[in-house]
């Protein structure tokens, strides 16, 4: 079904209703959502918004809370935003209806220790095998280092024997 | 895994491609069973190091991400941070923006053709093809004056005006090339030795592109229609005409067909802006170092398909967030899927019909060995007090 970019304001509202959309511009809308209300709302905006391609997955640290960017793209483009603590942040995983999603999950997985529940791969996205677990480099409270400092790198069990 | 099953390792150094990477596949006889990939050879900790530059630092550290897709990355990054501050460009400003993305696009679409030619072994097209890219870098070089790294956007417009003579000399430059296009569109498509060796190879049907989120000439000659100068338009395209080239083929010649016919229609989208090309200012004056709190979502038709960038601004000049999703990490998956069923022979073309960007990809953090394994951090100092030391030692040299 073909909405028309002025319609989609009320189409949206419609399809998440009780839910707060910020506009920022005729194309952008941003919703915010809990965890357990990903899968619907990805399905809702394929269903009944007509934008069928996921973008990317970005995850941010707003220092008191995690949060996750779904872009859903089309004519406009929807994010879906969902908040964690950052305790234990996890999502449920794409895998099943957006298989395009899993690189993305796995680079939540990296950078930011948000756990993709449902994720088929296990492997690391970008960082190198011998990265200490526990550390996600792009939270905030990871640095880069400086001159003479190093980041905290765990030898490899297989390095030891040689 | 059975005994027939054989798993060879593609890369990381120089997997058929001038960038690192690693692929793992599965093969049973010639036969490929199973594909993976493995990333993060070339992360170099870009979004990381975002936070800590203000806009006009992560502009210029933005552009370094790739070569050849360089303005892709500062236009996004510029529509992101224009988003979040409101700011409209001035009509030239756009215009000029958009030339340089289009010349863009004919230069890396013209290395394409290139390097597809080489990977099958076509290597009279490779250099017919490289040598008119060298006509389309001039013509950048005129512009912006750079062959690559252009420099040419800031936040709120373009930072150099063209005169009368470039845009004369970039029209004729046009006409010119469109007619040798036109000659490679023949080869391309009907030439029957580089024919068999691309028609149904890499085969990607369209459900599963849909699926796996694929994006740009790679989605479209799977039959998706998705582009964004025409769905989410930016910079001069709501001004122009152009088509959206799909067609249904699914395999590598589709994609070689949509690449070729995108050169034709970039040097019309050329012709029209410098045809029409409106006098004015080339960029918003007075644009504030601190940009206040909020988000955007800048999206751009990169020549390899649509770019993510995502901007958070909080107050200050520096970004909270930026992210760059580039083009190839959404077609790497399918691109991976579809080679499985071909032969070990077709891995190299396959893998590069998504017009692989590695660089692009990978954008990681650094890592400094410790003490622990006995080894030491060596400085700049130490390396050149080693060099030197070696010299002298081996070769009985004085550099000091």
């Amino acid at each position: 079904m073909t909405i028309e970019v002025a319609d989609y304001p009320k189409a949206i509202q419609d399809a998440f209703p009780g839910k707060e959309i910020i506009q920022t511009r005729p194309t952008r809308f941003w919703i915010d959502l809990q965890p357990e209300e990903l899968k619907d709302a990805v399905l809702t905006v394929r269903e009944k918004l007509g934008i069928f391609h996921l973008a990317t997955i970005c995850g941010e640290d707003m220092r008191d809370h995690i949060l996750a960017n779904y872009f859903m793209g089309g004519k406009v483009c929807i994010t879906l935003r969902v908040h964690m603590d950052h305790a234990k942040p996890t999502v449920p995983s794409l895998a099943d209806i957006v298989p395009g999603a899993i690189p993305y999950e796995r680079e939540l997985r990296d950078m930011f220790g948000i756990d993709p529940v449902g994720n088929p791969d296990p492997r690391r996205a970008t960082l190198p095998e011998d990265w200490p677990t526990g550390v996600y480099p792009l939270r905030k409270d990871c640095h880069p280092p400086r001159a003479g400092q190093a980041w905290p790198v765990v030898d490899m069990k297989t390095e030891e024997k040689a | 895994m059975d005994k027939d099953t054989i798993w060879i390792p593609v890369g990381p150094q120089h997997p058929f491609l001038k960038e690192a990477a690693k692929f793992d596949f599965d093969i049973r006889g010639e036969v490929i069973v199973g594909a993976r990939y493995q990333l993060g050879y070339n992360h170099r900790g870009m979004e990381k190091a975002c936070e800590d530059r203000n806009y006009y630092q992560c502009l210029y550290l933005l552009e370094r991400i790739c070569g050849i897709c360089s303005h892709s990355h500062t236009t996004a990054f510029s529509m992101a941070v224009e988003q979040i501050l409101n700011l409209e460009l001035p009509k030239r400003g756009s215009y000029l923006r958009t030339l340089v993305c289009e010349l863009e696009r004919l230069h890396s679409h013209l290395l394409w053709i290139g390097v597809a030619a080489h990977e099958v072994g076509f290597d009279s097209l490779f250099m017919l093809v490289w040598r008119d890219r060298e006509v389309v870098m001039e013509a950048l070089e005129s512009i912006t004056g750079n062959r690559i790294n252009y420099a040419i956007n800031t936040i709120g417009g373009v930072r150099r005006d063209i005169n009368d003579e470039q845009r004369v000399k970039v029209l004729q430059m046009v006409k010119d090339l469109e007619k040798r296009m036109a000659y490679y569109a023949e080869i391309g498509t009907n030439e029957p030795t580089f024919v068999n060796r691309i028609k149904g190879v890499g085969t990607l049907p369209t459900e599963k592109a849909k699926a796996m989120c694929a994006v740009g000439p790679f989605a479209r000659a799977s039959g998706l229609d998705l582009d964004i100068r025409r769905d989410d338009p930016y910079g001069a395209y709501p001004d122009l005409e152009f088509k959206v080239i799909t067609n249904d083929m699914c395999d590598i010649l589709g994609r070689v067909v949509v690449r070729v016919l995108e050169l034709l229609e970039s040097c019309k989208i050329i012709r029209q802006l410098l045809e029409n090309l409106p006098e004015g200012d080339i960029a918003v004056k007075k644009v504030p170092r601190k940009v206040p709190a909020g988000f955007a979502l800048a999206r751009y038709e990169a020549p390899r398909g649509e770019d993510c960038h995502y901007v958070r601004s909080n107050g200050t000049d520096k970004p909270d967030r930026v992210k760059v999703r580039a083009p190839t990490m959404a077609n790497l998956e399918a691109a991976v899927e579809s080679v499985i069923g071909s032969f070990v022979a077709d891995i190299p073309i396959a893998i590069a019909s998504i017009d692989p960007c590695f660089s692009c990809t990978d954008r990681t953090t650094v890592v400094l060995n410790d003490d622990k394994r006995g080894r030491k951090i060596t400085t700049w100092e130490d390396l050149r007090k080693n060099g030197i030391e070696w010299y002298r030692r081996e070769m009985g040299i004085s550099l000091s």
